[in-house]
């Protein structure tokens, strides 16, 4: 009976702090929302040399992962293509494959998960330490708006360095294809290239660059999320920063499934 | 007159009150400290003061406006009428000191970069910093980033500052000279210090009125010139506290 009600117990203090955690999210999520619209109303205020560290730390700075990643995914998917379709005498689809595979899904993808851990993470961390040094109350007693200089240049530098960094990704991962098909299978270059420019409609590349976009918008909002809501010591930033992944990744995949599926039904 | 009135203010965490209705009144163009054990709730009293938290009940006005009940641009216009010193400084690490000042001056001032820049200059020479205005926070020491944050705190020259236990991690002669230094800056700008510490020397040396906190009664216990207080102790806790003694009765 006592183990009864303790469990009853439980779930209430569970309950209470799901609806607390709840709360306090999507307060944080409306300040965001409300920098953002005072952002737009008001161009000016934006501090656009922040925003180009940013973009330099995001973007610049995971290139080199990046490509090296994409055009290694591209070897994979083309190897592991030109093992099936040899059989059938079809291998000039290796093209189509990877092509298709990585401009609309892996592409993206990939890159987002790479952003995850390096921007996404390196937000939180960032933020939570802010948090930790009293520097976010300093803003706020300066009469600062916090998320005007944490969240802001965050975001806009992401939407900017994640779909160019998509696009690199998509270069590479259809060169990793165009290295198997060339040296494994013989296909010449130029009817690799061909082959892959036949097939990757303009609305492919649009879907892989949208996806990228919101993919951007996921991380950084998790990010900083993450960062505003970390506790006040070492653990507590740490903490956020590991949940800032997982979090991320998390929500990644399922926004990435619903796109497609929508993708899908709109006939791309 | 006063500068900080607060009326039946009760503060706490969650469901969990650390100080129960408080009723006191800060004056102006003096230092004031707040002080007590460890534990008491002075940096908790200190962030409601200055509008970080909501109290759970009872008012607190500064310069005569209210800092809890007040639309968002009210309260952030009178938050830039005072300054305040963290713990740590809190610099923003991404920037240089001058920058830091410099900031401040962008966001809350109307003047221009050679200004600011002049205003960034000689705020960190009254704290005897200003060959490091171009050094980054890491790059300093821990009592070098308390005076530049206290020069950041009067950037904008307030007639009202915050100091969250400035002399705590300073070793003697640091400590004395920030006491010095508050002092002078006090009496050259006529400003309203209010400091929490438990410092015995920093108080004696340069408090012109202390509260006292409580613990178990969550109250204040004791107000009043610390060499009258050390003399006169209305109470054994303050006596025990004075004397840096807890044997007294
Ligand atoms: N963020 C918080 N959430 C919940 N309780 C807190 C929080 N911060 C402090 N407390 C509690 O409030 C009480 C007062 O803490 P506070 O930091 O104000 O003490 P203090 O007087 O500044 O002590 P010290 O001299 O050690 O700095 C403590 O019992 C502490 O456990
Ligand atoms: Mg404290």
């Amino acid at each position: 009976m006592r183990n009864f009600k303790k469990a009853i117990a439980d779930i209430g203090v569970w309950g209470c702090d799901l609806k607390q955690n709840t709360y306090k999210t999507i307060s944080v999520l409306g300040e965001f929302g409300l920098a953002l619209f005072n952002a737009v109303r008001n161009p000016k205020r934006i501090r656009y040399h922040q925003c180009l560290y940013y973009f330099q730390q995001t973007g610049y700075e995971s290139l080199p992962i990046v490509v090296m990643i994409c055009l290694l995914m591209g070897v994979i998917l083309g190897f592991q293509a030109a093992l099936q379709l040899k059989q059938f005498g079809t291998d000039i689809y290796v093209a189509d494959l990877v092509g298709l595979s990585i401009v609309k899904e892996l592409g993206p993808l990939m890159v987002a998960i790479i952003s995850t851990g390096r921007a996404g993470s390196s937000f939180a961390a960032e933020i939570g330490t802010m948090r930790v040094n009293e520097e976010i109350d300093a803003m706020v007693t300066m009469g600062i708006e916090p998320n005007r200089f944490l969240f802001i240049p965050r975001l806009i530098a992401m939407m900017g360095a994640v779909p160019i960094l998509t696009i690199f990704g998509n270069l590479f991962g259809i060169l990793g294809g165009l290295l198997i098909g060339r040296f494994q299978l013989g296909i010449p270059t130029v009817t690799y290239i061909n082959r892959s420019l036949e097939v990757l409609t303009p609305a492919y590349l649009m879907e892989g660059l949208i996806k990228s976009v919101i993919f951007a918008i996921l991380i950084t909002v998790i990010g900083c999320l993450r960062g505003v809501q970390s506790g006040n010591d070492a653990h507590g930033v740490g903490r956020a920063t590991t949940s800032s992944v997982v979090t991320g990744i998390f929500w990644i995949v399922i926004s990435d499934a619903i796109m497609t599926t929508l993708f899908s039904i709109g006939g791309a | 007159m006063s500068v900080i009135e607060v009326k039946n203010l009760t503060i706490g965490y969650g469901n969990n009150i650390i100080l129960q209705d408080l009723n006191f009144e800060i004056k102006q163009n003096e230092i004031t400290f707040l002080m007590g054990g460890s534990g008491c709730g002075k940096t908790t009293l200190l962030k409601h003061l200055i509008g970080l938290y909501p109290p759970m009940c009872g008012e607190i006005k500064i310069f005569n406006q209210s800092i809890v009940n007040n639309n968002i641009n009210a309260k952030r216009k009178l938050m830039q009428s005072f300054g305040v010193l963290y713990q740590s400084g809190a610099l923003f690490g991404s920037m240089t000191l001058a920058e830091n000042i410099n900031l401040v001056l962008e966001e809350c001032s109307t003047l221009n970069a050679i200004q600011r820049r002049e205003r960034a200059i000689e705020k960190l020479s009254l704290v005897d910093l200003e060959e490091f205005a171009d050094y980054y926070p890491s790059d300093i020491s821990g009592g070098m980033k308390k005076r530049a944050g206290l020069a950041r705190a009067m950037a904008l020259n307030p007639k009202l500052l915050f100091f969250d236990e400035p002399q705590a991690g300073l070793d003697p002669i640091s400590s004395a000279g920030l006491d010095n230094l508050l002092k002078n800056l006090q009496r050259e700008t006529g400003a309203t210090f209010v400091i929490v510490s438990h410092e015995l020397d920093s108080i004696f040396a340069i408090a012109d009125t202390v509260f006292m906190l409580d613990k178990d009664s969550k109250s204040i216990i004791a107000q009043g010139n610390p060499h009258d207080l050390k003399r006169n102790p209305p109470n054994k806790w303050v006596n025990q506290f004075m004397h840096r003694d807890p044997t007294r009765k």
